[in-house]
């Protein structure tokens, strides 16, 4: 199992996780101080590091304004940010992953592997987590469809 | 015997509680008048119904499916103070809407009322089709995910009118509460309006800019009333050759489905739409769009139409296959093998894949020797379809999984038996009362115009706007937004597409517009409808349509009309559409309706006010010949046409200034249709430099916008206008009487400009020119000067903080 988070060049303005923020002031929610918006693509299957490496590079990045790293676990680092990673609830249609999944049929891969996305929401800042549940149900999630899960900041 | 893939409902011994009980915990949306005429149509059978019967039932004869409430009788009775007078509808939208059409005998009317959208004459090889649809109920519980199915539906009603129409030109209108309503306010269990208007905007965004098709034509308005109930309308503008608008299913013909997989998303969508929601309401009723799937689905079949592969399609929008085969073998009969249908994962239950409303898919009838040349362009463009079953002669829907019959129902009961029920209704006419002179200083007059255009029912919309890509295709010729200078942009009153990539050498092209009103209704549903048909239609002529060659499209979201007071109101409107399609010529081709906008929560009702939305799509000849709104030069001369009345009844200066009284507008016909056959003659003839009508807001704001998207100043004489009675200047600003329109003519053309308009009212008021809007009257003694960047400004902030 892999996953690949995507994040916004730093010189380059992250516009979602600009938007998020603004959305979070309105809610007169305070102590966030910035947020980084990161699309996160999971792939288990029969998998080498290298494949994941080209498909991270030639199709899940825009080598200009992106970045992406690879992890092997889907355990979050939250010991610089509070993080809230939403993803589609099971038997919700993820059109994206399945668009990525049509995709990498052309790296010769096995057609087994199972594609899931998510979002992820990096918050800088002190808040509590009854706020960042807030945030999450509030402005991030729709608990109709989706799912999160919060990492509260390693203090 | 016990069946393998199906249940028995045990339906026959049920007694009138139960079987209200059954339709209710099994979200079938039947009355018991219903439910009790399905048993006793099994008990005949001698048997039991099994659960995907039941749901095929539920689904057909759904509110959604089958417009019950507009085509059951109706015993209508409106009482005007002491007046009563009453009237009996077998059909009210027979009676009303679809009848005006009939009278109207409009021979480039080629196909109304009676495919997935209306089409007419586009020119002598082509007809162009409109279609505009609701999606209230999904988008309030998954704003993105709701508008972009909503805008994905209406694409596949286009793809699916005829043999398949190309979809060119999206149209999108909401309805929505304050963004800036507080959290306290919102009821539990619903979004705040602000997530909801952003959800909204991006799912239609996403949607139509991953179809590439150009969102154009839209409105947005605002009130309290749909804080619980928020209203989206998408509409979708195709071309169909004209030999290609009939379709017949034959028996033998295969059943085949293509696009999407089904899932469990959408069960019962059909039946959702048709009851009030509460926060417990039914949550796999939310779909999911995959646009990237509808653009190859799109591509894929309009190759195979070209090469006549399929002898009929539909789409699978609300009630998913049940619908959709239903609708198609009506006449014939059909043999579904279910069990075939590709699947987004292994567990769904037969009915389930019946009635999903998965997206994307749209059902194919085709000839035995097309098939496999058929099968091989989907495969080609990477798209699934797959053969379900096959029409039959034996007027019967035969439902199979794995060989076992699951469903047996006679296609005549499934869209005959559905028992018509008589309601009532009741309208009362609101007295209503003209309001104190309203007397006002220059200066109040002055502030009070920034106040209006700054009104959030008044103001820009350019934050929307700017998301979509209303320029794809390279063909949208008069854009939503229009200006002189690339930093300022003006709402244009209508959108016009020119389709030169489809059809080479045309000069033709087409317009769309919309015209909705909702604090008219809230006093008047009568006047409401006349009054919104009238703004479509201004629209359209404003920017160079031909009002003798404009169709309308209907689209009613109402309350809960199980209140007869709610069902009068919507009586009373339908009877507008008549009166006033009837009057201005100008038939409705299709329509759709969506009732029971109503959400219960801790024993309290939130219901909105009852909203028509009328779109219009009219034909230009010429394509040079179209008119935009700015100003366009330093001394031309402005007219007025048309009569201004004391009409402040639901009017925006009326609600910011919190008055009750007023005198709702009327719609005078015999006076604006010729004023709209006179402006389509004068810009035949490159009389009219910009043209734009009077609505919300009135003359003042009118003007302004003509103003600061052409970057020039006016000096208008109020004194000039011609009015109907004594009127202050306020009220002569601030009415929003129907029928007005305000051109721009060079000097040298105001002689042609005279003889064209008399004998209709109209009357040169000023020039063009300066950077200030200078509006006096010599008569009240007073002067109101304001740049034009400052209205500009005040028109353009109100969303942008947003």
């Amino acid at each position: 199992m892999f996953n690949v988070e995507i994040s916004t060049n730093p010189d380059l303005e992250d516009a979602r996780g600009k938007a998020v923020l603004a959305d979070i002031k309105m809610m007169q929610i305070k102590g966030v101080k910035d947020v980084h918006f990161c699309p996160v693509y999971f792939f288990s299957g029969n998998l080498t590091f290298e494949q994941i490496q080209t498909i991270s590079q030639r199709l899940l990045t825009d080598a200009v304004s992106e970045n992406y790293s690879i992890a092997k676990t889907d355990k979050i680092c939250a010991d610089k940010f509070n993080v809230i990673e939403v993803y589609y609830k099971k038997g919700v249609t993820d059109a994206l992953a399945l668009s990525v999944k049509k995709a990498i049929k052309s790296f010769d891969l096995d057609d087994k592997i199972i594609v899931n996305t998510a979002k992820r929401y990096y918050l800088d800042g002190q808040v509590s987590f009854g706020a960042l549940e807030n945030i999450a149900l509030k402005i991030l999630a729709n608990s109709l469809i989706q799912e999160y899960r919060i990492e509260k900041k390693i203090l | 015997m016990k069946k393998k893939y199906c249940e028995n409902i045990a339906l026959s011994a049920l007694s009138d509680a139960q079987l209200l009980q059954l339709s209710k915990t099994n979200v079938l949306a039947l009355s018991l008048k219903e439910m009790k005429t399905v048993q006793h149509y099994f008990k005949l059978l001698k048997r039991e119904p099994t659960d995907i019967e039941l749901e095929t039932i539920a689904q057909t004869w759904s509110e959604h499916c089958k417009h019950k409430t507009l085509t059951s009788p109706i015993e209508y009775q409106e009482i005007s103070g002491a007046k009563k007078t009453s009237h009996t509808f077998n059909n009210l939208l027979k009676e009303t809407i679809f009848e005006a059409c009939l009278k109207l005998k409009k021979k480039w009317c080629l196909s109304v009322f009676a495919d997935n959208a209306g089409i007419i004459e586009f020119d002598e090889n082509y007809g162009a089709a409109f279609k505009v649809e609701t999606h209230n109920h999904p988008s309030s519980l998954e704003p993105y995910g709701g508008a972009a199915t909503g805008i994905g539906g209406v694409i596949r009603d286009i793809l699916g009118v005829g043999l398949g129409a190309k979809p060119l030109a999206d149209t999108d209108v909401f309805c929505f509460a304050d963004p800036k309503t507080p959290a306290k306010k919102v009821p539990q269990g619903l979004h705040s309006p602000r997530r909801i208007i952003k959800g909204v905007v991006g799912g239609v965004r996403d949607y139509g800019n991953r179809m590439g098709i150009p969102t154009v034509d839209g409105a947005v308005c605002f009130d309290e009333c749909f804080l619980a109930n928020p209203l989206v309308y998408c509409g979708t503008m195709g071309l169909i050759p004209k030999n290609k608008i009939s379709k017949k299913v034959s028996a033998a013909e295969f059943i085949v489905v293509v696009g999407g997989r089904t899932g469990r998303d959408g069960i019962h969508g059909a039946t959702f739409s048709s009851v009030k929601l509460d926060k417990d309401s039914d949550v796999s009723a939310v779909q999911i769009g995959n646009p990237i799937m509808e653009k190859k689905v799109l591509d894929a079949l309009l190759i195979a139409r070209d090469l006549n592969l399929y002898t009929a399609l539909t789409d699978c929008g609300a009630g998913g296959l049940s619908s959709a085969v239903g609708e198609l073998a009506s006449e014939t009969g059909a043999r579904v093998e279910l069990e075939k249908a590709p699947l987004k994962y292994p567990g769904l239950l037969p009915w389930e894949i019946w009635i999903s409303e998965a997206q994307e898919r749209m059902v194919l009838a085709v000839k035995k020797k097309n098939l496999k040349r058929l099968l091989k362009i989907f495969k080609d463009k990477d798209v699934e379809a797959s053969v379900l079953g096959n029409f039959t002669s034996d007027k019967k829907l035969t439902l199979l999984y794995n060989k076992e019959i699951i469903g047996q129902i006679q296609m005549q009961f499934l869209h005959e038996g559905l028992p018509k029920v008589s309601r009532k209704a009741v309208y009362h006419i609101a007295k209503e009362i003209k309001q104190k002179p309203i007397k006002m200083s220059a200066q109040k007059i002055s502030a009070m115009l920034i106040k209006v255009l700054a009104d959030l029912n008044v103001c820009s919309k350019e934050w929307i706007i700017r998301q979509y890509d209303f320029e794809v295709q390279g063909q949208t010729i008069v854009k939503p937004l229009e200006s002189n200078s690339i930093e300022v942009s003006g709402n244009s009153d209508a959108a016009v597409i020119f389709p030169y990539t489809l059809i080479a050498d045309t000069k033709k092209a087409i317009v769309l517009s919309n015209g909705i009103n909702v604090s008219y209704g809230k006093i008047n549903t009568y006047k409401m409808g006349a009054a919104v048909i009238e703004q479509a239609l201004r629209n359209a002529v404003c920017v160079g349509a031909n009002i003798d060659k404009i169709s309308l499209l209907d689209n009613f979201c109402w309350g809960n009309c199980d209140n007869p007071e709610v069902l009068g109101s919507l009586a009373a409107c339908a009877k507008a559409c008549f009166d006033f399609s009837c009057k201005f010529g100008t038939p409705f081709i299709s329509g759709k309706d969506s009732l029971n906008n109503e959400y219960s929560v801790g024993g309290k009702k939130f219901s909105i006010t009852p909203t028509l939305l009328v779109s219009a799509m009219g034909i230009i000849e010429n394509i040079n010949n179209v008119v935009t709104l700015p100003f366009k030069k330093e001394g031309n001369k402005i007219f007025v046409l048309g009569l201004t009345r004391n009409e402040m009844g639901g009017s925006i200066f009326n609600s910011i200034n919190k008055i009750s009284d007023g005198i709702l507008c009327e719609v005078f016909a015999d006076e604006s249709k010729p004023l709209m056959q006179k402006i389509y003659a004068a810009m035949q003839l490159h009389l009219i430099e910009s043209c734009h009508d009077a609505s919300e807001g009135g003359l003042g704001v009118c003007i302004s916008q003509m103003c600061f998207c052409g970057q020039l100043g006016a000096r208008i004489d109020i004194d000039n206008i011609k009015v109907y009675e004594k009127m202050t200047p306020a009220e002569i600003l601030f009415s929003e009487s129907n029928g007005r329109f305000v051109i721009e003519v060079k000097p040298e053309n105001v002689e042609k400009i005279y003889k064209i308009f008399r004998p209709c009212i109209f009357s040169e008021v000023g020039a063009v020119g300066g950077k200030d809007l200078i509006i006096e009257s010599a008569k009240n003694k007073m002067k109101i000067k304001q740049n034009i960047n400052v209205l500009m400004k005040a028109w353009q902030k109100t969303l942008w903080d947003i």
